[in-house]
């Protein structure tokens, strides 16, 4: 078998031309139009993006969890090389929770108010490991002991409504490993947290992966996450990438002028500095060409005509831009 | 610069919570526990801190929106605490509020335009077409808006809308309650930008709440950092940030994510240990001892107070006791007074 070799260096999920549209009144709305991506065990990458950009349904669509009416899911999404998105609802559910987990943005309904949080923590571990009740609950103590909720024993018992937001988005995410996960999502995990929480957060999810050994996709709009603990960042507008690269070349050298614009928002603001104007557009019957060029202040003609590929201008750094491409040549 | 709008002396707001039990007894929870502040017209005072700390409760009640339990408030030399109904109401012109939720703050059977002249008859002003056009266009939106609906607005937008409301009446005071944390970060700066073009344009004085210092940093001439109901330190913004002087600024500063890989690595951040304590059953002594690396025995007995440890710089923390500090017995006097 050769499984073995080619395992380490297979992504453990990945993720090829993916698009999910909704049926709206005005049209179809193309919330993911062509995502690709791929995660390998050990790696953490961050999927930044506005309201809208497509980045939370992205987290969804692999997951199976997109079911509005009308809802079109196309492309791939290879999980071990399996295509979730060609599974059955049952395999689905198989893997679902156990391979690859979610943890949701909002710790106040992620969790069910009418359950013990032990319950809640020990559900994957009865459904996919067939664990009884009395062992479901010491695993239970301890995934709640392992990241960070004092005294598991007695607070296994209480509800969610006993515990604080961060503690809340401890016991999700104690869930969401509860099965060792080889992939691990979390849309969000910080952002309704106080900074000195999120920094905890961030903290238990790095040391967490570390010690599962897999694969974590955040997705967040807060570039200070993605600085702190992204291996690989993917910047999202309007359902397409626009740029893709490891962290510190995103930051050191970051080339779309989405991504641009968003760095210096976040970093600066002072005096003499100019935000991004207007707000992202919504993806239904969007004209061709760059879907940005409304908000930048470099767009020419090339810019309306048709919309930039994505296309490579270093080892491992995309961007969809004419100009930077242009100018790369 | 030096002329004071509003001064807020050892205000103190208690609410009451509910009881555990059928027979227990109510508890109380000292959202604003002593906070003194004066404000110069046309600075901006940061009060940044974590939920709970009761910031926005203190934005409410600088406002009187809220009634405190005692203390005094002046603005302009008025005790705002003595007014009655209707002097308060002509007095609600000259200090406004922008709360977090741009969307739910706005009457969502109203039209923009709708909103704004209700605004203005409630204040028994003429709310005529042209006024609203001209509020607007101070905020940075053309008259296409006047008859959206604010579910057909962006965060971005709504929130121009409840800025344009609070400024219509040209007031001198608007206390700001998280009025960025909802909006993504490139709205954010636009409406930073904004508020800062505002100010600059009508020299009006801002109270900045939120809970992100990064945010605070950014638009506040000073800052009070707000720990379980009271000030731990206030101060000129820049000084503040750069060199923070009470253990939990510093904290708070050092957990605040900058956008730099090099300088933040998550193994790398340094955090606050534990949650913020219960304000219904505070810790004895100082607030933020038990997580506080540098806490001593003295620290979980007594109390500081705010020393003044350099001009406009005062930090509620032994560490920074002035060295000529008078004995104990004489300080604690001079604290009472």
């Amino acid at each position: 078998m050769t499984a073995l070799a080619s395992a380490e260096e297979l992504p453990l999920l990945d993720v090829k031309n993916l698009r999910v549209s909704f049926h709206t009144a005005e049209g179809r709305l193309r919330a993911v139009d062509g995502v690709s991506f791929s995660v390998r065990a050990g790696r953490v990458l961050c999927i930044v993006g506005e309201s809208g950009s497509g980045k939370s349904v992205t987290a969804q669509a692999i997951l199976r969890l997109v079911d509005a009416a009308g809802a079109q899911v196309a492309g791939q999404a290879l999980y071990r090389g399996r295509d979730l998105l060609q599974l059955s609802e049952t395999e689905m559910e198989g893997l679902r929770g156990d391979r690859i987990s979610l943890v949701f943005q909002n710790p106040m309904t992620g969790l069910n108010p009418a359950f013990p949080v032990g319950e809640q923590v020990a559900e994957g571990l009865r459904l996919h490991q067939g664990l009884g009740r009395r062992a479901a609950r010491a695993r239970a103590i301890e995934l709640l002991a392992q990241v960070g909720i004092p005294h598991p024993e007695s607070r296994c018992d209480d509800y969610p409504h006993q515990f604080s937001g961060g503690m809340r988005q401890r016991i999700l995410i104690a869930g969401a490993i509860a099965c060792e996960p080889d992939v691990l999502i979390a849309d969000e995990p910080t952002t309704a947290l106080d900074v000195s929480v999120q920094a905890q957060i961030l903290k238990l999810l790095k040391s967490l992966q570390q010690e599962l050994e897999n694969a974590l996709v955040l997705i967040t709009h807060d570039l200070g996450v993605v600085a702190a603990i992204a291996d690989d960042v993917m910047v999202m507008y309007a359902g397409r990438v626009v740029e893709q690269a490891p962290t510190e070349i995103l930051f050191d050298k970051p080339l779309h002028p989405y991504t641009l614009g968003l760095l210096s928002a976040y970093n600066d603001g002072g005096q003499g500095f100019e935000p991004i104007p207007g707000q992202p557009p919504v993806p239904i019957d969007l004209p061709p060409g760059c879907a940005f060029r409304d908000r930048c202040s470099r767009a020419t003609d090339a810019c309306a005509a048709e919309a930039p590929a994505l296309r490579a201008v270093a080892t491992a750094h995309v961007v969809a831009c004419h100009l930077v491409v242009g100018a790369a040549q | 610069m030096t002329e004071v709008l509003l001064e807020a002396r050892n205000l103190v707001k208690t609410f009451k919570v509910g009881s555990r039990g059928l027979f227990g007894r109510t508890r109380s929870l000292r959202a604003v526990d002593g906070v003194s502040l004066t404000l110069r017209r046309g600075e901006t005072l940061g009060v940044v801190g974590e939920s709970g700390c009761g910031k926005s409760t203190l934005g409410r009640v600088l406002l009187r929106l809220i009634e405190p339990d005692s203390g005094a408030l002046r603005l302009n030399g008025r005790d705002l605490l003595a007014l009655n109904a209707s002097d308060l109401r002509d007095m609600r012109r000259h200090m406004q509020m922008v709360f977090q939720d741009p969307v739910g703050s706005l009457n969502p059977r109203m039209t923009v335009e709708q909103n704004l002249a209700d605004t203005l008859r409630f204040h028994r002003l003429a709310s005529e077409r042209s006024v609203v056009i001209e509020a607007l266009r101070e905020i940075g939106l053309s008259d296409a808006y006047l008859d959206r609906y604010p579910h057909e607005m962006s965060g971005g937008q709504a929130q121009r809308v409840a800025i344009a409301r609070a400024l219509i009446f040209n007031p001198e005071l608007i206390v700001l309650d998280e009025p960025v944390s909802a909006l993504d970060v490139s709205i954010r700066a636009q409406i930073l930008k904004l508020l800062a073009e505002l100010r600059a344009r009508h020299r009006i004085t801002y109270v900045f709440i939120s809970h992100d210092i990064g945010v605070v940093r950014r638009i506040s001439d000073r800052i009070a950092v707000l720990y379980l109901g009271k000030i731990a330190e206030i101060g000129d913004a820049a000084p503040l940030a750069a060199n923070p002087l009470h253990p939990y600024s510093q904290a708070l500063l050092r957990s605040a994510l900058v956008a730099d890989p090099r300088r933040n690595r998550v193994a790398s951040l340094s955090v606050i240990e534990g949650d913020l304590p219960s304000p219904i059953d505070p810790p004895a002594g100082c607030r933020f001892h038990a997580r506080c690396v540098h806490a001593t025995d003295r620290c979980a007995r007594e109390e500081p107070p705010l020393f003044d440890v350099a001009p406009g710089r005062s930090v509620a923390c032994f560490l920074h006791e002035p060295t000529d500090a008078p004995q104990e017995q004489t300080r604690k006097e001079l604290v009472g007074s």
